[in-house]
């Protein structure tokens, strides 16, 4: 192994740890001689600076597409005209878009197994068909996320109505008007304006109040 | 063995991935939305289990306490990822994820048990702390071995030394 003497102690010192030695042991010391420079490692610092600041701006880049991800994930999505439809409610009526023109529709898109759409029929949607009755056609469709066929499905839409005492008109999806509105999720709440054209639209839970506020703005 | 930076690469990525899946469960939480795409099949809805009486923690949705562990996992990682001198040790990361990980296995013993349903996004974000875990876990081990590697003497005394020096 390479060796020098220290010019100080005269110790066996590797020659790129001289400098470090001396300036350890024999800190008073004046050495003069020319001292092997320290492992270099001066290209090494920019090199990584440049890539930590191509490294961050990947971070930035991936967060930025990450959150546009996030945001179109939860944009509603829709038509703003009203497309139309032909059910048979649950009692074997026949129930079509047409029937409601020139009054205000408020639709409710749901399923029965939804958690939500139970708390939103008993909390919301109860005390607001009750306010609204005379100004104000009410119609829940199911979108048989169960794919149930017609009779299966209206039995089962009929005890929700038992177990939550609605008595307005229900009627199961059975021409894709989950598609025509796109639902992407339930409950989904579409009033339709007396011409037809889909006047608010909202995907979730809302309140009375919130309710309210959209049905007037076009009732009065 | 590489340095324990190195180790740390891919985890401000999968930090930042877990963090949008979080936050997107949150909004999906506060919005009562539904979103389709969750619902896979009746026992693999996103919706139901972040909608359900076990969503919230102290009134905190567990979607949020998801995101805010994993920004800070995203911190803590860029400190040790960027800075010439980190301010942490890749032990404390390591025992945040491990926290985390124990956290996202608690909900899923809950999706099992409670619930029998499962949510698809959460699954996700539990892979995505697993390998975040596993990530810490090779860095935290290379820092160990870096700390345990042997140091060279010091001389005993100054002027006069030692007749040899490492």
């Amino acid at each position: 192994m390479k060796q020098r003497e220290c010019p100080v102690c005269g110790s066996a010192v590797r020659p790129e740890n001289l400098r470090a030695h001396i300036a350890r042991v024999h800190p008073r010391a004046e050495v003069k001689a020319d001292l092997p420079k320290p492992a270099a490692k001066a290209t090494k610092p920019v090199r990584r600076l440049s890539q930590r600041r191509r490294e961050t701006w990947a971070y930035v880049l991936f967060t930025v597409i990450v959150v546009l991800v996030v945001i179109v994930a939860l944009l509603p999505r829709g038509p703003t005209v009203a497309p139309p439809f032909s059910l048979t409610d649950v009692d074997g009526a026949p129930v079509a878009l047409e029937d409601y023109r020139g009054e205000v529709l408020f639709l409710d898109l749901m399923s029965t197994s939804c958690s939500v759409c139970q708390s939103y029929t008993n909390g919301t949607l109860k005390t607001t068909y009750s306010t609204y009755l005379s100004k104000v056609q009410f119609l829940s469709v199911d979108i048989n996320r169960e794919r149930d066929n017609v009779l299966d499905g209206n039995f089962r839409i009929r005890a929700f109505m038992q177990t939550y005492g609605t008595t307005w008109q229900y009627a199961l999806d059975t021409d894709g008007v989950a598609d025509k509105y796109g639902v992407t999720g339930t409950p989904t709440t579409v009033i339709v304006d007396r011409d037809g054209k889909i006047a608010y639209r909202h995907v979730g839970y809302e309140t009375v109040d919130e309710i309210a506020g959209q049905i007037n703005r076009l009732v009065t | 063995m590489r340095e324990p930076r190195a180790y740390l690469a891919p985890v401000p990525f999968l930090a930042i991935l877990g963090a949008g899946i979080s936050g997107f469960l949150v909004a999906n939480h506060y919005a009562y939305l539904s979103a389709d795409f969750c619902s896979v099949a009746s026992w693999l809805d996103c919706n139901e289990v972040n909608q359900s009486a076990w969503s919230e923690i102290l009134g905190i949705p567990v979607a949020a306490i998801g995101l805010a562990g994993f920004l800070v996992l995203l911190v803590l990682a860029l400190d040790l990822r960027l800075r010439e001198a980190p301010r942490f040790r890749p032990w404390q990361m390591l025992a945040l994820a491990a926290v985390g990980v124990a956290f996202g296995l608690y909900l899923l013993g809950v999706e099992l048990l409670a619930l029998h349903l499962f949510c698809l996004l959460c699954l996700v974000s539990l892979v995505l702390g697993i390998t975040i875990l596993a990530f810490t876990a090779l860095a935290f081990w290379s820092d160990r071995r870096g700390t345990r590697a042997p140091v060279p003497p010091e001389p005993a005394a100054a002027d006069p030394g030692p007749k040899t020096d490492p």
